[in-house]
């Protein structure tokens, strides 16, 4: 890589919330960036990075909900208690969680409230 | 009975309460040859374990390279079941195993995990004293001067470069040259060294051959040595990880024994193999490499190792680790970047030379560069003694041998010494696997170097010597050599009877 992940994540953060900024061109301008880099493989980690850097300067969320099956409409009434406005809510559905919800905030903080989870623990062999 | 079990199970499993927390987490970015690059966890600590969830269950690894966007980490599992995005999770513990004196007479991992298929090594229900495998070294004032003799049987160390209980001392030389046979021989002497407490030996293994592990625990074993032993293994098919992180391991069941008060010697063969396996990390991590592309900080990780060996002051027990690190040299060079960084660090060297060693002069010491800085002082005074000139004569032999290569007409002086010089280079050669004991060196040694083999040819001398020692232990064990051995000096009284026996030995 040219220059490092974050150091790519940053201007381009830095670029799409200029104001006045044009997404469209900023876009095409950057693919066109990495490909001159050589860098373009490294593309979906510098954008997920860079959509970091935009939620935290404008204080944004990412909660990532993961479930064993689609929720139903008592447990979205508890997520949407737990999430505010103007956060980036996104849904999975993992059957290997058995029973339960987990919560990801921001890809830092995980609340386990699964069964899978539950399981783990208690059968946690640890030899370190 | 199975109905009772299920029932029981259940109760507890009914009994399980469970806080949910919020955890951190992070995310696998990057994953290969042992090492994963990690997003996330801003709050990790350098050397803590962490947990990464993959499809096939945990996995552990330890943070290493704290970075402002990343973490490196070592996976001390299998890293093949490891995806890009599996969840990361921190443990809040630092890297630890379980220490004891159940661990006497066990072959086990870095990991404190048993090889030797002997079952668990602590009991179940009890849970044993965990050390970190990174510790501090004792500081200055917990220490006291190296002054306790750590015997090795071997004649040419333990008359010239005598180490001491606490003392780090450097086997150096080519392969092939005896440094294994040097470290395992001081083990086995330690059931000779009587009247001294006999330290627990740990032999940490990196990078060896399996068949050389198990060859030195049945050697072990055969001279009853297992008793007081223990065998860290890393052997070549571990991964890096386990290489980097043996030498403190053993380091760390060696502190064990240190703190209550025993004394105990770790053998790290060898480190130039460690050195290689933390290249490997750091290089894989990514990080700038430097002299023969070893990290910068390669010094570090070895001096931080050795500072761990010490002899603990009267007040915090007055127990001791020495170190024997063992450095293999390409081709006798000791100016290489990592001979020469623990040559520095050391107490001293033993140096073993290829030329020597096909000279058939085993051990094959090179008494010219190898040294003990602070051994000196915890020689016993009996040996002190008779051994005083070895060193110098010896010197003096060498210069004079080469010497008369090229001189024609030699005088009776020289001629004489040249002769005594051969003679005391037979005494030093010694079997693999026959320490002697210390009181039976002086004796040898008192006799060689007072002329009293003057008249038996140097072909003879091993001949001599075995005759001499049957002779002084069959009949001389009461009044010469228990007194030296109880007592470490060397009287006058004990000198005279000496020089009666080897005088009546000698008319023989």
């Amino acid at each position: 890589m040219k220059y490092p992940a974050h150091i790519y994540a940053k201007a381009l953060a830095e670029a799409i919330t200029a104001p006045g900024a044009g997404g469209d061109v900023i876009a095409k301008n950057f693919q066109a960036l990495l490909l001159r880099n050589g860098d373009e493989a490294h593309a979906r980690k510098i954008v997920e990075e860079a959509a970091r850097f935009v939620r935290g300067k404008h204080g944004i969320r990412k909660v990532t909900i993961e479930s064993a099956r689609k929720l139903g409409a008592a447990q979205r009434k508890i997520v949407a208690v737990l999430t505010k406005p103007g956060d980036i809510v996104e849904s999975r559905i993992d059957p290997e969680l058995v029973a339960g919800i987990r919560l990801i905030v921001n890809d830092e903080l995980q609340f386990d409230g699964s069964l899978k989870g539950k399981l783990d623990k208690i059968f946690e062999i640890s030899h370190l | 009975m199975a109905y009772e079990i299920i029932e029981k199970l259940k109760r507890e499993i009914e009994g399980y309460k469970e806080k949910p927390e919020w955890a951190e987490v992070g995310r696998v970015l990057e994953v290969g040859d042992g090492i994963v690059k990690i997003t996330g966890l801003r709050n990790a600590v350098s050397q803590e374990i962490l947990t990464i969830e993959t499809p096939k269950g945990a996995r552990a690894a330890l943070a290493l390279s704290l970075e402002e966007e990343s973490i490196g980490a070592l996976v001390l599992d299998d890293y093949l079941a490891i995806e890009v995005g599996n969840t990361v999770k921190r443990t809040g513990k630092v890297l630890s195993l379980p220490v004891g004196e159940e661990l006497i007479g066990r072959v086990v991992d870095p990991l404190g995990n048993p090889l030797d298929g002997k079952g668990p090594i602590f009991k179940t229900g009890v849970e044993p004293q965990r050390n970190p495998l990174e510790a501090k070294a004792p500081s200055v004032l917990e220490r006291e001067s190296v002054n306790t003799p750590l015997h090795t049987g071997l004649k040419a160390i333990d008359s010239m470069i005598p180490i001491g209980r606490g003392q780090r001392e450097l086997i150096i030389g080519d392969r092939q040259t005896g440094k294994t046979a040097v470290a395992l021989d001081a083990i086995l002497n330690q059931l000779n060294d009587g009247g001294r407490r006999t330290p627990v030996c740990i032999y940490v293994a990196i990078g060896q051959k399996e068949s050389k592990i198990v060859r030195i625990a049945e050697t072990l074993k055969k001279f009853d040595a297992l008793k007081y032993s223990i065998i860290v293994s890393a052997s070549a098919s571990s991964p890096a990880a386990l290489w980097y992180l043996a030498p403190y391991a053993g380091c760390a069941i060696g502190e064990y024994f240190r703190d209550k008060g025993k004394d105990a010697l770790v053998i790290y063969d060898d480190l130039s193999k460690h050195a290689w396996a933390y290249r490997q990390i750091s290089l894989l991590l990514r990080r700038p490499p430097g002299r023969e592309a070893y990290p910068g900080d390669i010094f570090y990780l070895h001096s931080r190792l050795l500072e761990r060996a010490a002899k603990l002051s009267k007040e915090k027990g007055g127990g001791s680790l020495t170190a024997l690190p063992i450095v293999e040299t390409q081709l006798g060079d000791v100016t290489a970047y990592i001979p020469t960084n623990i040559i520095s660090i050391t107490d001293g060297q033993i140096y073993l030379e290829s030329d020597l060693f096909y000279q058939g002069l085993r051990p094959a010491l090179n008494v010219g560069i190898s040294v003990s800085r602070v051994g000196s002082a915890a020689q016993t005074k009996a040996m002190k003694k008779v051994a005083g000139k070895l060193r110098l004569a010896h010197a003096q032999f060498r210069e004079l041998q080469a010497f008369v290569q090229f001189a024609t007409d030699v005088d009776e002086t020289t001629k004489k010494r040249i002769a005594q010089g051969q003679k005391i280079n037979e005494v030093l050669k010694q079997d693999d696997l026959a320490p002697l004991p210390v009181e039976k060196q002086v004796c040898i040694f008192y006799a060689v170097l007072n002329n009293y083999f003057e008249s038996v040819e140097v072909a003879d001398i091993k001949k001599t010597e075995a005759g001499l020692l049957e002779y002084l232990g069959r009949l001389h064990e009461k009044d010469i050599l228990a007194p030296i051995r109880e007592t470490g000096e060397f009287t006058e009284a004990v000198e005279n009877k000496l020089k009666e026996a080897v005088a009546r030995f000698l008319e023989k």
